[in-house]
């Protein structure tokens, strides 16, 4: 496949306003001519008013009388074999829109500003009038007050205060600390609804902060902890050292030395902490009750108690992966991770029983409206997605 | 958002519903374009036609896959064009293989002639449309010049004197480059109707 450079529609252009082409300049023009058809195809038809002319009336005469054919489906392909259908991933539309923005930009330069118009329409369709999953947004609170707007702000160093430093580069921050002007300026980041970002806290600790999170941290460590405070989903890779890592939530209290594990402590919900790798104690905010994770487990706090069971840890960090994973989550709590994630709010219709259990994984990265029709097949209900609220109403 | 892209989104929000009027309003957007795409390679208006229908069957079945009406346009002219070079290939309809497309799209990117091909068109159709809005009297006028009538033709068809045609002409052209604004395009419709 050939990319075309922009140059090619410039020197195309220059050619067809007759504008005189440097030597050099029609050396390259002809060089195109020769060995590509589109380029070919298209320069004859620019420089021949006659072709154009031609070209253009059979094509205004064809579409004019509608008469020639009509679209007849037949009725057997109305049904989708459900094999077939799957979600785009977002990576895949961003390559075909780059795909189109970069053949469509080229030409701009010869179908002028009326195509400016035109390139955007097909593209901004996707990109905006669709509820699209999450991107990287989130904010930097400072110790004063001050706030930093991750999602517009340029990467590269945003703070730097001694030998310390905060850099920003595509969606994450890393803060470094050189040397002994330790900062203990508590910090906040937080995700809106709808974004996710990442950081890389003084120590070398590694958080993934989920849509709807609130991460506070020291700018730096010191002391014999390592304390943070989460509200919303993380996950945490700890770095190894010999003071204790604790996460403080409004339910409880995780400690650890050095592992990876996600937490989950939405308002409203229960605080789950899943281990993956080395070994936690996660106590309840208002209790002595303690209890220790192995990986592979699960620790539930809810109403100030502790419970602990064995999972697949997968499920908990299938969000690290572009993929929402459900084992038997009810209804309101899918529907809830789905408005964090698209930004998008849920009203249910009467008769819809929001206890009602769902199993199954769902790509994240795809627009909510495919989400939502993958959700339909499974389940008897019907999403009907109205500005940014999505209704539940039952099937029938 | 615009009107237009609202009425995209409606359409390809019926599309994705199996709304087949969504679907022949499509057909007619794009056939046109398709098939004069294709008399290119095939130079026979019926076998283009057949081509054009067999795309939108196998797009209608996949219909769902398409997040907007620009991925199913270069859905279209990919299957069509392959379908058309299957077609030489062979020399016959009966033969064409339907198997390979199912990995033709939307995976992967779209080749940049084909993309060309649809920017040349997506440029018609706005020219078409312009023409469309014309005031009736030198849309008249265009419409005969573009089937290739001479003035005197047109002054008899339209009970016009030649000055008055000429006048119509010029008028109308005058309009579609304001209408299509931006200088650049000019010479484009200088070539078009001088």
């Amino acid at each position: 496949m050939q990319d075309y450079p922009g140059d090619i529609f410039l020197l195309l252009h220059k050619k067809a306003i007759g504008e005189e082409l440097t030597a050099e300049e029609m050396e390259i023009l002809d060089e195109w001519i020769r060995t590509d058809n589109s380029i070919r195809a298209l320069h004859d038809l620019v420089n021949d008013d006659e072709k154009f002319t031609t070209d253009f009336s059979q094509y205004y005469i064809d579409r004019a009388n509608k008469a020639h054919g009509s679209f007849d489906i037949p009725s057997e392909t109305n049904k989708l074999p459900e094999k077939r259908r799957r979600l785009r991933t977002l990576t895949r539309r961003v390559a075909i829109a780059a795909s189109l923005v970069v053949v469509i930009g080229s030409f701009v330069y010869y179908f002028a500003a009326m195509k400016k118009a035109q390139v955007d329409l097909p593209l901004s369709r996707t990109q905006q009038e669709e509820v699209l999953p999450a991107g990287q947004k989130a904010t930097l609170i400072l110790g004063d007050q001050s706030t930093i707007d991750l999602s517009t702000s340029p990467d590269g160093e945003i703070i730097h205060n001694g030998n310390s430093s905060v850099l920003k580069t595509d969606g994450s921050l890393v803060y470094k600390n050189g040397g002994n002007s330790a900062s203990k300026e508590a910090h906040i980041l937080k995700t809106p609804r709808g974004g996710h970002y990442q950081i890389t806290l003084n120590d070398g600790t590694r958080v993934q902060l989920n849509a709807a999170s609130t991460l506070k941290f020291p700018a730096d460590f010191t002391g014999n902890q390592r304390k943070v405070s989460l509200e919303g989903e993380a996950y945490f890779e700890v770095a190894q050292k010999t003071t204790p890592f604790i996460v403080e939530t409004t339910d409880g209290t995780v400690k650890v030395l050095g592992t990876h594990f996600n937490l989950k402590t939405y308002p409203e919900e229960s605080m789950v902490t899943t281990l993956l790798e080395g070994r936690v104690v996660v106590s309840a905010a208002n209790n002595k009750m303690e209890t220790i994770l192995q990986p592979g487990s699960q620790a539930i706090v809810k109403n100030n108690k502790v419970t602990k069971i064995e999972v697949d840890p997968t499920i908990a960090t299938a969000w690290l992966h572009g993929v929402f994973s459900f084992d038997q989550v009810n209804l309101k709590e899918v529907m809830s991770e789905l408005s964090r994630w698209y930004n998008v709010y849920v009203e249910y219709a009467p008769g819809v029983e929001t206890s009602a259990q769902i199993a199954g994984k769902f790509e994240r990265t795809g627009k909510l409206t495919w989400m939502l029709k993958r959700l339909e097949s499974f389940c008897e209900l019907k999403f009907e997605l109205t500005g940014n609220t999505v209704y539940v109403k039952p099937a029938h | 958002m615009t009107e237009d892209q609202q009425l995209e989104e409606e359409l390809i929000t019926r599309i994705h519903r199996g709304d087949r009027s969504a679907g022949g309003i499509l057909y007619d957007k794009i056939a046109p374009a398709l098939r004069h795409s294709l008399l290119q390679l095939v130079r026979d208006y019926g076998v283009a036609n057949e081509i054009v229908s067999d795309g939108f069957i196998k797009f209608w079945i996949r219909r769902e896959n398409f997040p907007s009406i620009a991925n199913i346009k270069a859905f279209l002219f990919t299957v069509c064009r392959n379908l058309a070079l299957d077609y030489l290939k062979k020399g016959s309809r009966k033969e064409i293989s339907y198997g390979f497309i199912d990995q033709a799209f939307p995976n992967q990117a779209v080749d940049p002639a084909i993309e060309a091909e649809i920017t040349k068109y997506e440029f018609y159709d706005l020219l078409y449309e312009e023409i469309n809005h014309l005031a009736p009297g030198q849309k008249a006028v265009i419409q005969l010049f573009l089937q290739g009538k001479s003035v005197k033709d047109i002054c008899k068809e339209l009970n016009l004197s030649e000055e008055s045609v000429w006048n119509s002409k010029f008028k109308a052209v005058r309009r579609l480059r304001e209408n299509m604004k931006g200088k650049d395009l000019a010479p484009i419709l200088a070539l078009l109707f001088l």
